[in-house]
């Protein structure tokens, strides 16, 4: 229970609590519209309402401007200016109410109007209109309250706009604003705002149309005003309504106009206003008059309004001036002053007032004859004129430009920091700039002893050094090759020898064959042809015995050079010829493989090459051969297959089979001759290497084919297993005719000297000649003098239009001529300071641009191009050796290209430092591919020599093998023919044999002719001297000096003379003759002789030693190079011994070329 | 025939042998008056004796061509004397030639039928070119090969439809001749393009359809040496 009693408790004290503060923002706004429906009808109570809010508004804040508001108006009314605007800097300080703000502004603007203010009055209604717009844009999301309060604000902006321009006499603007404010009018919702606008209506100024409508008009507002505001206890405008028509009464023009057309109203006023009469001195009509000021005074001294009491006691003041009761007049005039100037409670007097008012004065006076007072107050009256200027709109302009003003020199100071700043900074870029180029310069000055260069220099130090190892190997292998190339040269030499040899049975057996066929012409000497035959058989067999022996002893020396190599090397050099194949229609096959075997690197590619050569030639177009490596067991198959015509049964039985065939009637008739030599030398390699190892049992060689379909050739390896302003002034310039000045002067003095009426006739007639814009201030000052002149003739029309014109024409320029200058030269400093800034801007971005242009990209530029030239130095030494054959090239393309003459200098010793080096290392390398070019063809060479040496051998060792048997067998069959007679049978046995066995003999003689080759001999001029040095260095031959020249081929001559001291004595000695365009060499062996069978036999076939069949074959080879000259190789007995000579064709060369 | 002397140059002993033999069998008119197994020999013998014939080997000893010098010296000095030589160099035609420019009779290869009567005789009548069989049959294989390519020559020109113009044109072309000075010549009363119509006419018939692609001037110049159009050995150009 007692839980609920706290919390119901609670709830009570809440809504207690916001029904408090409901209540109180009840209150603050039942108070706030008191006070504003109380504004124009009692003071007193307004101001008391709107304390009353005030006090009750601590948290509305809301309320509490709107309660300063009313109290700042009051304060207003009662001319407390300070005050009131003490009460609004209270709002402004607080409030964040957009709408009550306006209100202030608003009331500001009042204040400001009313103490002819009109720079600040402008400062408020510029701040005023400001905030109307923001308050506009969301006018939707207003209360009702809130939106009267908006109306009252904006129609109290338009009437005291109105007001404003209306005392300035800018009736233009002023009835504009009138409009304006018409538009938010409305007597239902505000009675007070719309009795406020009919009342300014009918005050005059207003209102177009002729003067007698404009009258009626004003009439009816003000009348309209009067009763409403009467009926409504509006006492300030009742009282404001009663002075107005107080004014027009007192005109006798509009009054009878009025009298004529609202005779209605007119009456009913002037009854309403019988009791109101006291001076009876007047007319009817200015009794009715000072009688409607006169209530207008009581009320709106009952209102508390001073300064409208002022202004009804004003109105008064006149009507007496229109009765021309002057004395009465000025009392009221007086009056009025005093109470205008004696109630300055505050410092701000209502200046326009004032000056109105002396104005009067000053006429008053002027009517009364007291010229001095008269005077006084008119200079007062154009002085407060002069403070109350119109100009107050430029004034406030002018203020504004020059807080803008104040406000662009601060901006524009930031501006200039802005631009030192850029400049200070750009300055620091361009040192850092300018050190960082200075530090790249440094770098590229110091990059010879750079990193970068220092790792190339040690690369480059290595490449040099790898490629002199390089070279010495290159040398090394290619002396190698070379002594390789003069082995295998001079072992085909004793090749050819043999061959040579082999050949030399063919003329025996030749003589043989024609003695066996003589054998059958019957008759004498058979016994004798018998016995012949048996010598050539002997001879044969002596030859074949040498031969033999000669195989024989170099059979040890005879090596197949073994190695391991993959197949893709073999396979490599025959797919070259697709291009052949191509030309012929046919497709060459090379299997991609990675098979090792092990054999003779160069004997195997022979008969692969073989092998595909055969395919080619014997496959018609269109057909296609391929090669084949199967790995099978322990051996590789190479396999060359070809679509080509075949081979019968017979011919692979016989290629398969036999040891020896004629090659020529292998394959299919007469188109494949030749097809059987090929084959028959890879017989035989595999032979060899069967012979040489049992590892090279698995060796084999076999053909398969079928006519018509094409061949198998192959054959058997063993396999291994295996890896970037200015300002324009206008000078204005015045001439005002100096006639205007002289008249001005006559007329001052006219006026002083008391003669108005020349003083206005001269003024006239100036004025005439003035153009108002040339020269205002003569003009006004002409109108003012003609003022005075009217005033002092009581002209008061003249006076008026004079005074008007000059009151015009002073407000617009006179007083305040270098306002609007001033403005415009302010505006002018705003618009020129924007210029300003602009070219500021422009000139800063243009400066900044030139800055670049000149300097900073300059700069840049050479920053970067050092930058780029270190990075392209440190490029090239970087990429160092990749880029070493154009390293130099590289760095002469930067030297040449270079924007920095200055560092041309360290690129250039860069260079040079690289350049011999780099030389070097081209030449080195130069030489190392000369030289594994040389070396290339060389092993070419080689390979070539050496594959004919070695099917030499197998040639030579066939017709050793094959042909031995005959001679004996011809002996045989002679023997038993001389024992037995000659029968048919027997001699055509013989002949058939010796028929065959020359078959086969020439057939295997062919067969190893075909891999010999004289053109190896390479004829050059020799120096016979060198010759004999050779065989003096070599064998300590005793030679002589001889200017001789001779031809020949140095290898082969070099063998020849090795030959020679092979067989003689290293004791004998060299002499060089020379006759019948010979030169002889000869070598004269002493103390030893020759025996003449020795002789005979020395360089047949039958010799004892080879080396002189070796001599003869290179005698011989140089006499068919040189086109059968006879050269001659003999050897005779001397007195002293025996002698060896060889001629040589001599060539008559003179040492010295 | 009259009685003659003769002279033997011969090294081997066993061939000297059987050159005897056959004189002395079936030349019985020949008196060898000497033999000789070497040069020396052999001039010893020439101060000594004139001989009528000389058999005379070209190679003796170790100096294996030294009969074709001999031979240059015996007719220079001795200009009617007949000189027949022998050689076992059946293969070395150059050889032969040389020797018949050194001024013999004749040659007598050592092979097939070796010396005959009739070869002796036909010398000592004053015969020059005398040879025996095995030596003509040699020259004949030669003579055949030459009059085949010969044939061949003529028998492209039908099978081909070679005209004047286009053997010229080739030939030309082989001469490295271009179209436009082809054309200039006077006997070619072509334009290039006309003549470039011609060779691609000429391709046309020198290759078959298959071969044709890709065949520029020098493939068809090349074909046509092949096919004996054109002799390589007489490249002459025609007047300009």
């Amino acid at each position: 229970m007692k839980a609920q009693a706290t919390l119901l408790l609670i709830i009570a004290l809440f809504i207690a609590c916001s029904s408090v503060d409901d209540r109180n923002a009840m209150v603050v706004s039942e108070n706030n519209d008191l006070a504003y429906r109380l504004r124009y009808t009692d003071i007193s109570a307004s101001l008391q309402a709107a304390k009353k809010a005030y006090s009750s508004s601590s948290e509305n804040p809301d309320g509490k401007a709107e309660a300063l508001n009313n109290m700042a108006y009051v304060a207003y009314q009662q001319m407390r200016y300070d005050q009131a605007l003490h009460l609004l800097q209270h709002v402004y300080g607080f409030s964040r109410n957009q709408l009550e703000l306006l209100c202030a502004d608003v009331l500001t603007m009042k204040v400001m109007q009313r103490i002819g203010r009109g720079k600040s009055f402008f400062d408020a209604r510029l701040r005023a209109q400001k905030r109307l717009s923001r308050i506009l844009s969301e006018e939707d999301n207003l209360t009702e309250r809130q939106k009267h309060r908006l109306h009252y604000a904006l129609t109290e902006l338009h009437i005291v706009a109105s007001t404003y321009y209306y005392y300035l006499g800018q009736d233009s603007a002023a009835i504009s604003e009138i409009q304006e404010a018409a538009q938010h009018v409305n007597l239902e919702t505000d009675t007070t705002q719309w009795l406020y606008y009919h009342y300014m209506l009918g005050s005059g100024g207003l209102i177009d149309g002729t003067p007698e409508e404009v009258t009626i008009t004003e009439f009816n507002h003000l009348f309209r005003v009067y009763t409403l505001a009467k009926a409504n206890h509006f006492t300030y405008f009742e009282a404001n309504a009663l002075q107005s028509l107080s004014a027009i009464v007192a005109d006798s023009v509009r009054a009878n106009w009025v009298k004529q057309q609202r005779i209605d109203a007119y009456s009913y006023l002037f009854g309403e206003h019988l009791r109101w009469q006291s001076d009876s001195t007047l007319s009817l009509r200015h009794q009715f008059a000072a009688a409607l000021s006169h209530h207008s005074i009581a009320l709106f001294k009952q209102y508390h309004d001073l300064f409208q009491t002022a202004c009804a006691m004003r109105t008064l003041g006149e009507v007496y001036f229109t009765a021309e009761h002057y004395d009465e007049a000025l009392k009221s005039f007086r009056k009025a002053l005093h109470l205008a100037s004696d109630f300055r409670r505050s410092p701000y007097q209502v200046t326009p007032w004032l000056a109105g008012i002396h104005e009067n004065l000053s006429l008053t006076y002027s009517a009364l004859g007291d010229k001095l007072s008269a005077d006084n107050h008119r200079n007062v009256y154009l002085d407060l004129l002069d403070e109350s200027r119109q100009n107050k709109e430029l004034d406030s302009r002018k203020a504004l430009l020059k807080q803008e003003a104040k406000g662009e020199r601060i901006q524009f100071f930031l501006l200039l920091s802005l631009v030192f700043l850029i400049v200070v900074l750009s300055i620091l870029y361009y040192r850092q700039l300018k050190r960082r180029s200075l530090s790249f310069e440094k770098q590229v000055r110091e990059i010879a002893s750079s990193e970068d260069c220092k790792q190339a220099e040690h690369q480059l130090q290595k490449l040099l050094q790898d490629s002199e190892e390089r070279l010495d190997e290159s040398r090394e292998e290619s002396e190698v090759v070379q002594q390789r190339i003069l082995n295998e040269q001079k072992r085909h030499v004793l090749q050819r020898t043999k061959l040579s040899v082999v050949y030399a049975i063919i003329p025996y057996l030749d003589r043989v064959i024609a003695e066996v066929k003589k054998l059958d012409e019957m008759g004498e000497n058979v016994s004798e042809r018998l016995s012949y035959i048996q010598e050539l058989c002997s001879g044969m067999m002596t030859i074949n015995d040498r031969l033999t022996s000669w195989i024989q002893m170099q059979q040890g020396k005879l090596s197949l050079q073994v190695s391991r190599f993959p197949l893709k090397d073999i396979f490599e050099v025959i797919s070259m010829q697709q291009y052949a194949f191509a030309q012929q229609q046919l497709t060459l096959e090379v299997p991609e493989t990675d098979l090792l075997v092990k054999a003779d690197k160069a004997l195997t590619l022979f008969m692969v090459n073989t092998l595909v050569d055969n395919a080619r030639k014997f496959t018609p177009a269109g057909g296609n051969v391929t090669i084949l490596a199967d790995s099978i067991d322990d051996f590789v198959e190479i396999s060359v297959c070809d679509t080509g015509v075949g081979l019968s049964q017979e011919d692979v039985q016989t290629l398969n089979d036999s040891k020896v065939y004629d090659p020529n009637r292998i394959g299919m008739k007469n188109a494949s001759k030749g097809f059987g030599f090929g084959i028959m030398n890879c017989k035989g390699i595999i032979n060899s290497y069967k012979k040489l190892s049992s590892l090279f049992n698995v060796c084999d060689f076999g053909v398969e084919s079928q006519e018509g379909q094409g061949s198998r050739f192959w054959f058997r390896l063993p396999r291994v297993l295996p890896l970037l302003f200015f300002f324009v002034f206008n000078f204005f310039a015045h001439a005002t005719p100096q006639r205007c000045y002289e008249l001005f002067d006559s007329t001052y003095n006219a006026n002083v000297q008391g003669r108005y009426v020349d003083a206005w006739l001269y003024a006239d007639s100036a004025i005439n000649m003035v153009e108002e814009p040339v020269d205002t201030v003569l003009l006004v000052s002409l109108y003012n003098e003609q003022a005075i002149a009217a005033q002092a003739l009581a002209e008061w029309d003249a006076y008026r239009e004079s005074n008007a014109e000059c009151v015009r024409l002073h407000r617009f320029f006179s007083s305040d001529h270098s306002l609007a200058s001033d403005c415009q030269q302010l505006e002018k400093m705003n618009d020129d300071s924007h210029v300003l800034y602009v070219l500021i801007v422009l000139s800063l971005i243009a400066s900044l641009a030139l800055f670049y242009r000149v300097v900073l990209r300059h700069r840049l530029r050479h920053r970067a191009s050092l930058d780029d030239l270190y990075q392209r130095l440190t490029c090239v030494l970087r990429s160092f050796p990749e880029n070493a054959e154009t390293l130099v090239d590289e760095l002469k393309n930067i030297s040449h290209n270079l924007d920095q003459p200055q560092l041309r200098q360290p690129v250039l010793e860069l260079r040079k430092k690289f350049a011999s080096s780099l030389v070097m290392l081209q030449e080195t390398n130069g030489f190392i591919e000369d030289i594994d070019e040389k070396t290339q063809k060389q092993r070419f060479e080689l390979d070539r020599l050496y594959v004919m040496n070695q099917i030499l051998d197998n040639s030579l060792s066939t017709i050793k093998h094959e042909t031995m048997y005959f001679p004996s067998r011809i002996k045989q069959l002679t023997d038993d023919m001389q024992q037995n007679g000659i029968d048919t049978s027997t001699h055509q046995t013989l002949l058939d044999l010796v028929t065959y066995y020359r078959h086969i003999y020439m057939l295997l003689y062919e067969q190893a002719q075909r891999q010999t080759d004289q053109s190896l001999l390479r004829l050059q001029p020799l120096a016979v001297t060198d010759l004999l040095a050779y065989a003096s260095t070599t064998y300590g031959v005793a030679t002589q000096p001889t200017e001789a020249w001779v031809k020949g081929d140095e290898i082969l001559l070099h063998l020849l003379l090795d030959q020679m001291f092979a067989v003689v004595p290293k004791d004998s000695a060299l002499i060089v003759e020379e006759h019948d365009s010979m030169t002889y060499i000869i070598c004269s062996v002493s103390g030893e002789t020759l025996t003449s069978e020795q002789l005979s036999d020395l360089f047949s076939p039958q010799t004892e030693r080879m080396e002189y069949l070796v001599m003869r074959q290179i005698v011989r080879e140089h006499d068919a190079a040189c086109g059968h000259p006879g050269l001659r190789l003999a050897a005779e007995n001397t007195d002293a011994g025996y002698k060896i000579s060889f001629s040589l064709p001599a060539i008559h060369k003179s040492m010295n070329s | 025939m009259d009685k003659f002397k003769v002279i033997i140059v011969e090294d081997d002993k066993l061939e000297l042998k059987g050159t005897q033999q056959i004189l002395q069998t079936e030349v019985p008119e020949a008196e060898i008056i000497g033999t000789a197994t070497g040069e020396t020999d052999f001039w010893k013998l020439m101060r000594d004796s004139q001989p009528d014939l000389v058999l005379l080997d070209l190679g003796l000893g170790g100096s294996t061509t030294v009969g074709v010098d001999i031979c240059r010296q015996l007719r220079t000095r001795y200009a009617d004397m007949k000189i027949l030589v022998f050689t076992g160099e059946i293969l070395n035609e150059r050889l032969w030639v040389e020797v018949l420019s050194a001024g013999a009779d004749g040659i007598i290869l050592k092979t097939g039928n070796l010396l005959q009567r009739d070869d002796i005789v036909q010398v000592m009548h004053g015969r020059h070119l005398v040879f025996n069989e095995p030596f003509l049959e040699k020259v004949m294989a030669r003579f055949r090969k030459v009059v085949c390519k010969e044939q061949a020559s003529v028998d492209a020109f039908v099978e081909y439809e070679i005209d004047e113009y286009d053997e010229r044109f080739l030939r030309h072309l082989a001469l490295g001749y271009t179209k436009d000075m082809i054309a200039g010549l006077r006997q070619m009363p072509f334009s290039t393009k006309s003549l470039e119509k011609r060779q691609v006419d000429l391709t046309n018939r020198l290759f078959s359809e298959r071969e044709r692609s890709g065949v520029n001037a020098v493939r068809l110049v090349v074909r046509a040496i092949q096919l004996h159009i054109i002799d390589p050995e007489n490249l002459v150009a025609d007047e300009q």
